[in-house]
Formats: C-alpha cells, structure tokens, sequence
C-alpha cells in the first residue's frame, strides 16, 4: 500500500537511456485544455483594468480540470476546492505581473501543484475510503454510459489511488492537465527526459492495475 | 538511486528494483517514450495499444466534484476583499514611511550640529570657532543667538584672554575666570554662549604684569588702555556681530 505522504518519484530505471532532447521536443498531449481564445480576453481585460472579468473567464475555463486534479491528489473535496479557491486568488493578484512566459494555464497548473504540495505536508492522512471519493464525484448519467463505463472509471479511481502522490501527480499533470514533460520537470525539479522516463514507468503499472485489478503490485 | 523525501524519510521502493519488472515492460515503457516523438511507433500489440488510447480518455476527463452554486462569486469577492486590504496596507505604510522620513528631517534639523564652524584667522595667535546653538543652524561664520564662541589662545606663561559684550559686559576670563575652558602654559581656551544680540570683543593680552589691571569689573576700553600703558602686548579679535 503505497502511502499518501508526499513521496519522491520513483527511479527512472535501468535499460530505458534518458533522452532530454527527445523529452525537451515532445508535445502536450491532444486535447490540450488550453484554450487561447479565452487566455487573450483575459489578459486583453487585465490591460482595460478588468480584473474580475478576466478572473471569471479563467475561472469558467479552467476551474473544472484544476479542480479534477487537486481531488485526485488530495481525495477530498473540500481540500481540492480549497486549492481551486487559492489557485484563482493567486491569478488575480499576480496575473498583473504575469509576464507571459508561458501559457495562462501552464502558469495555474504550478499553482495547483504547489498548494497541492502544501496541503499534502500540512496533513497527515490516512487514504480516503474510494468510495466516498466517487460518490462525490459528477458521474455521468448512467443512461447515457453504460455499466463498463462507469466501472471502468470506479477501477481507475482505485488504481490512482494506489500510486503515490507524487507519482499520481506527475501521471496526471501528464494526461489530464496536459502539461510538457519540460513544464512538469519545472515543478517537481526534475530534467524532462526523467519526468517522461518516470511516467512511462508508471503508467504500465497503472495499465496492469485497470486491466486485472487483483494484479497491482 | 531514488531521492529521500522533502522531509527526510527514506523513499518508497525503487520500481527498477521490485519484482516482476519485466522485459514486456520495458519494451511497452520504451513504446511510451517512442510514440511521443512518433505517434505512428508500433505498440507491443494492439492489445496494449486500446488500453493505453482507454487510459488516456479516461485520465483526460477525469469528473470534477459537484460544483457549489455561487463558488465563482465568492471567489471574486474574497479577490476583492483581499485587494482592498493589501492597499490599505500599503497606503498605511507608505504615511508610516513618510512619517519617519518627515520625524528623521525634523530631528536631524534640531540636533546641534557637532562641528565646529571656524572663524577667519586674523592673528596666529587666537584661533576662533563657533559651535552652533540648538535653536538654529549657522549659516557659515555668521554668529546667532545661541551659538557658542570657542575662542584658543596662545600664552606666553602671562598671557590673559577676555571676550567683553558690547563693551561692557566682561564674559569670559582666561585663566581663573567664567568660561575659561583650558589652561596651559601654550595656551588658554575660552567657551562662552552668546546669549544676547550685540558685538562681542575678543583680546588677548600677552606679557601680563601687574599694572595691568586684573579687576573682573573693569570695562573693556579701560582694559584696553592699561594694558597699553602697560607695553603689554595686545592681540585682538574683529568684533563679533551677533543679530
């Protein structure tokens, strides 16, 4: 049983050579939930002094991933909407000098991280019972998904649950916010050619976990 | 090697080292690394191809908890509040930094100032200065009310040193006299405050006998005269003005 402190990443391992140049050049995965559009208006409403306007679309945009990864890293729903509390209040007090390094959402997915890591050390916890994380959850209607749906995505909870924090947390900047291997490595001080080797360690463990559930190691 | 915790505690098992790390992984791993350059590198099957193209729908809409009605408003709220303190604050500094700025100037205007502003030297033998008063600064070697006249004068053994107001009013006597500060025998020093607008005489006497007259009392004009009947010999001191 993995435990639910704030844990290293895990080895990248022997016989996988680390290429930084191949990491470095990899793209975001699809389905990038950036959305442009949305960033310009808001930084177009940042210049006209329109904070709050611009807050409210970043917050339209973007609270729903945001908030889908905190709860995965944190597994409760108040902590996670805490952090999406705090990831929008730092964004409006810093998004003046926000100097457009990188993508609006990149620069919030680092804020999330960090209270992430924040609320992680500040508890001391025990893992929260699955279910009670799904029953909270918005679940599709279950007349428009079948019943393998919705199984399949209880067992993935689980199997989630069973990395550790940080490797649940790198798994899922990768494949739910999207992020570059280099913008990961940025956040967990890492070289991006490690963050792709340690992810593509982890996921065969997370496949084996979703395929046979009584298999996971 | 994994890296220790943030907080020092040994790491969890190293996945190269746990068992059942296989070569079926490496190689599916290996194919992970490879489709991000190449979207078209083959998987190991197409069995673990499907897992990965479900894996990756599923971690990529991954729900979200129920959202509670008016989040956003409170949110933009607790922003503005925030703001609104963060200036207040800031303003609040800025008069607490103004105001000690504006509480240093005034003290430093007030502090005496501890040079000494000297006179124009018009004989080799009195060096005179003035320290200025707390009330006001000197402005150069202009005397004011206030201000302290540090007057040192070379002795021959008889020398004899007096600083008179307006001609009248003997101040400073040198030796054994108000205001006299130092005596050896080189030299005599005088420090008197001048109290009062008017002119002030500086003299020096060298070569004192006793015919002139040593009296406290006596005037500055008769001083002067019995020290010249005397063939004393006398230094003096342009008139200090004091407004």
């Amino acid at each position: 049983m993995q435990d639910d402190e704030v844990s290293p990443p895990t080895d990248v391992g022997v016989g996988i050579p680390v290429d930084e140049g191949r990491a470095v050049d990899a793209p975001r995965p699809s389905r990038s939930p950036i959305d442009k559009a949305v960033e310009e208006e808001a930084i177009a409403c940042v210049r006209r002094g329109q904070h709050k306007e611009a807050l409210t679309k970043l917050m339209v945009a973007y609270s729903k991933p945001l908030t889908a990864f905190a709860l995965r890293i944190l597994r409760d729903p108040d902590l996670a909407k805490d952090v999406r509390q705090q990831v929008f209040l730092e964004a409006f007090h810093g998004i003046e000098k926000f100097a457009g390094r990188a993508s609006i959402w990149s620069w919030l997915c680092g804020i999330a991280h960090n209270r992430c890591i924040d609320e992680l050390r500040r508890m001391k916890r025990t893992p929260v019972d699955f279910g009670v994380l799904e029953d909270l959850l918005e679940l599709p209607d279950l007349s428009m998904d079948n019943q393998r749906s919705v199984a399949r995505r209880r067992t993935l909870e689980r199997c989630l649950a069973k990395l550790s924090s940080s490797e649940r947390m790198q798994v899922l900047m990768r494949l739910l916010l999207r992020l570059s291997y280099a913008e990961i490595g940025e956040l967990v001080h890492d070289s991006p050619g490690t963050v792709q080797v340690r992810i593509s360690r982890i996921l065969p463990r997370l496949r084996r976990c979703l395929g046979d559930p009584g298999d996971f190691g | 090697m994994s890296e220790p915790t943030p907080n020092g505690e040994p790491a969890p098992s190293d996945l190269t080292d746990a068992p059942g790390v296989s070569e079926e992984e490496r190689a599916e791993s290996a194919w992970l690394i490879a489709r991000d350059k190449d979207p078209n590198a083959l998987p190991p099957n197409a069995r673990i191809a499907n897992a990965y193209a479900e894996i990756e729908t599923l971690l990529g809409s991954l729900p979200a908890p129920a959202e509670d009605d008016g989040w956003q408003t409170e949110v933009l709220d607790l922003a503005m509040r925030q703001r609104r303190r963060r200036r207040g604050i800031q303003r609040v500094a800025w008069v607490a930094a103004t105001a000690t700025v504006v509480v240093c100037i005034l003290l430093l205007v007030s502090q005496p100032r501890s040079e000494l502003i000297a006179l124009t030297k018009e004989a080799p033998e009195l060096d005179l200065a003035l320290r200025p008063g707390k009330s006001r600064r000197a402005e150069g070697p202009t005397a004011s009310v206030g201000d302290h006249l540090i007057v040192k004068a070379l002795s021959d053994g008889r020398a004899e040193l007096r600083v008179y107001h307006n001609e009248q009013t003997l101040l400073a006597r040198c030796p054994a006299g108000p205001g006299c500060v130092s005596v050896t025998k080189q030299e005599l020093a005088i420090d008197v405050e001048l109290k009062a607008p008017g002119t002030y005489q500086i003299i020096l006497i060298l070569g004192l006998d006793d015919s002139v007259s040593t009296d406290q009392t006596s005037a500055y004009g008769a001083y002067v005269d019995a020290a010249m009947a005397a063939k004393a010999r006398i230094v003096m001191h342009s008139p200090l003005k004091v407004l």
